[in-house]
């Protein structure tokens, strides 16, 4: 009997040892396969700063609001316009690639506006006019198009700005990002802004304490 | 004799139980990775860059901030810009992540489990260097405006400091913001950073008119993180060894600047104060102390019983207590509360930055370490290569030590398997 109680006190401590022992498994082995995601939606991965979500959301809305405008649907003649990211300025303390905003907007407008917008393509401009200068010298044919005397001026073209304001609660580790970006069409004959949009959001979020 | 054997085996379980609670843990193991497939991985990758890659598949998701990094600074050193932009990249994208609900994040608060389970992203010195490099690389291609979006966040990363004079006080950082703006044509962001950074630090001074190229020297042997305590459960810093330069005086044709530093890195990573998980750490530690000593009570008290014990009842009350004081020993030892001491060990220790007008291409600026009395020690000169920017911006940018002069795994990251 007094053995039976020494084996069972000398067995189950080594168990709950090696069982208190036991740790959490390999970080390393396996990954995750790869999965489509709605760019309209809150990715897997997200922070407080401009995301796909909010990409999306504010070019449709600032297609939405441009096509409604009858400065540039309904006035007389097909508006030219430029719309990419070299008077887009980002002023907020966030990195990003300007062109994804611009382009998406651009594409979106070209593809709804079907024809009652004109986009000029002026980051094209140089290619352009290599195949202009190829056609004049005779080394290739005048294609099917006929020949223009210039490459096409623009009426309107699209400045603005992302800016954002920063919060940090030290004590609580709480961040908040307000971010604002600005849409301005510009008159390129008389400098006069025609359209203006604005898309604002802010967010917020708190670190796992363990990274505070 | 019964009884003798029995304690003499309690005595053995005992200590064998607690050298079976090594302070290793699985999750600090690496990968075992075929080596057809490492060798697949860094097939394309530059030779002398093979050895930091190679952690990146061996030590996965939890160091991939840690081993990035350091591979971004030796890609930057080496002139492989695309490398090291992409490393930084994956490194800020983890770094500016939202660790709300992670899973590895809630381990690290548990008992049984060390801090260093956590994704590194690196204490707050570390992130804000992680943008700085960034930012220089973006001033290399000469896209300023995210050159001065990224030093921006990397200030905003200094900003959890406990005392409020050392919130957002990375004084090379607000300069660099304003370099960029400069850069960038925004006169009005650029001096107000000018005189955020002067705020901050008074060696500096905003560039004169004309002055088009920017010189950065960085020196000395990053901080280094300790694990202090009875328990290892305090992290604290110490300056790198061979970081004793104060001043510098850089030279252009016959203009000579004394420099002094622009940052402190070790200054900015010792001042960040206590950490919340500081106080979660020190509870682990409590109930370490306390399990510790309960379990030491138990089996004294029940080897006393088991010795006086007349009888089979009391023999096994003896036995129940000594089983106790066993089980609370090893709940102690199981106990996790080391600090987390992964470092990033190829940042310097200073980074001394000064302004030129730069004319003639075929001139760098080259920085001495001036003595205690001002004087150039022999032997430190070094070149100072213009990396990039465009002729109204130029940007040189040379350090005192390689980054290539460090290990193969980070400190920290890495634990030999027995």
């Amino acid at each position: 009997m007094k053995s039976r109680i020494f084996v069972t006190c000398i067995l189950s401590p080594l168990f709950l040892f090696v069982a208190g022992c036991q740790t959490t498994p390999v970080q390393n082995t396996a990954g995750t396969p790869t999965t489509y995601q709605d760019p309209g939606t809150r990715g897997a991965v997200s922070g407080v700063g401009i995301e796909s979500q909010d990409i999306v959301s504010m070019t449709d809305k600032m297609s939405r609001d441009m096509l409604g405008d009858p400065v540039f649907v309904g006035s007389k003649g097909t508006p030219r316009i430029i719309i990419d990211s070299k008077f887009f300025s980002n002023e907020s303390s966030e990195r990003i690639n300007k062109n994804i905003i611009t382009d998406r907007l651009r594409i979106g407008l070209n593809r709804v506006s079907k024809g009652r917008m004109q986009f000029v393509g002026r980051e094209y401009s140089g290619m352009v006019e290599k195949e202009r200068d190829l056609k004049r010298a005779g080394k290739v044919d005048t294609a099917t198009r006929g020949l223009t005397r210039a490459q096409a001026g623009a009426d309107f073209r699209l400045g603005g700005r992302i800016s954002s304001l920063d919060a940090r609660n030290a004590s609580t580790g709480q961040i908040s990002r307000y971010n604002q970006i600005t849409f301005e069409m510009v008159d390129l004959e008389n400098g006069l802004i025609v359209w203006s949009g604005i898309y604002e959001f802010s967010k917020s979020a708190q670190d796992n304490i363990v990274y505070r | 004799m019964a009884k003798r054997f029995g304690l003499r085996s309690l005595g053995c379980v005992l200590i064998l139980g607690i050298s079976a609670c090594q302070t290793l843990q699985k999750h600090e193991l690496e990968a075992k990775v075929a080596p057809e497939v490492l060798a697949g991985y860094l097939k394309d990758k530059p030779e002398n860059l093979k050895r930091l890659y190679a952690p990146i598949l061996l030590q996965g998701k939890r160091n991939l901030v840690l081993n990035h990094v350091r591979i971004g600074i030796a890609a930057m050193e080496e002139r492989h810009f695309d490398l090291a932009e992409a490393s930084f990249d994956i490194a800020l994208k983890s770094i500016e992540t939202i660790y709300a609900d992670n899973e590895e994040a809630e381990k690290a608060l548990s008992l049984w489990t060390k801090e260093n389970i956590k994704d590194f992203k690196g204490e707050p010195y570390e992130r804000a260097m992680a943008y700085y490099y960034r930012g220089l690389l973006y001033l290399v291609v000469g896209d300023y405006e995210n050159a001065r979006a990224s030093f921006k966040g990397g200030m905003l990363q200094d900003a959890f400091a406990a005392d409020k004079q050392d919130r957002s006080d990375f004084a090379a950082l607000a300069y660099l913001e304003g370099w960029a703006s400069k850069c960038w044509g925004n006169e009005n962001l650029a001096k107000d950073s000018f005189a955020e950074a002067v705020g901050l630090n008074a060696a500096l001074s905003a560039p004169k008119p004309g002055q088009n190229l920017l010189a950065i020297f960085e020196t000395g042997h990053p901080p280094q993180k300790l694990a202090d305590g009875d328990s290892n459960e305090k992290l604290t810093f110490k300056r790198g060894p061979n970081s004793s330069e104060k001043k510098l005086r850089v030279s252009l044709a016959k203009v000579s600047n004394t420099v002094a530093p622009a940052e402190d890195i070790f200054y900015q990573a010792s001042t960040r104060g206590g950490r919340p998980i500081d106080s979660i750490l020190a509870g682990k530690v409590n109930f370490k102390d306390g399990a510790n000593t309960v379990g030491d009570g138990l089996l004294v008290a029940g080897t006393a019983t088991l010795a006086v014990s007349s009888n089979r009842n009391t023999a096994i009350a003896g036995a129940a207590m000594m089983f106790a004081g066993l089980v609370a020993k090893a709940a102690a030892a199981a106990a996790q509360p080391d600090a987390d001491i992964r470092a990033w060990d190829n940042l310097p220790d200073k980074v001394f930055l000064t302004t030129f007008a730069q004319h003639d291409d075929s001139q760098n600026p080259t920085a001495h370490v001036l003595d205690a009395a001002g004087d150039v020690i022999a032997g430190s000169a070094v070149d100072l290569p213009i990396i990039g920017g465009d002729d109204a911006c130029k940007f040189s940018w040379a350090r005192n030590l390689s980054a290539f002069a460090v290990n193969d795994r980070a400190p920290g990251s890495f634990v030999p398997e027995k």
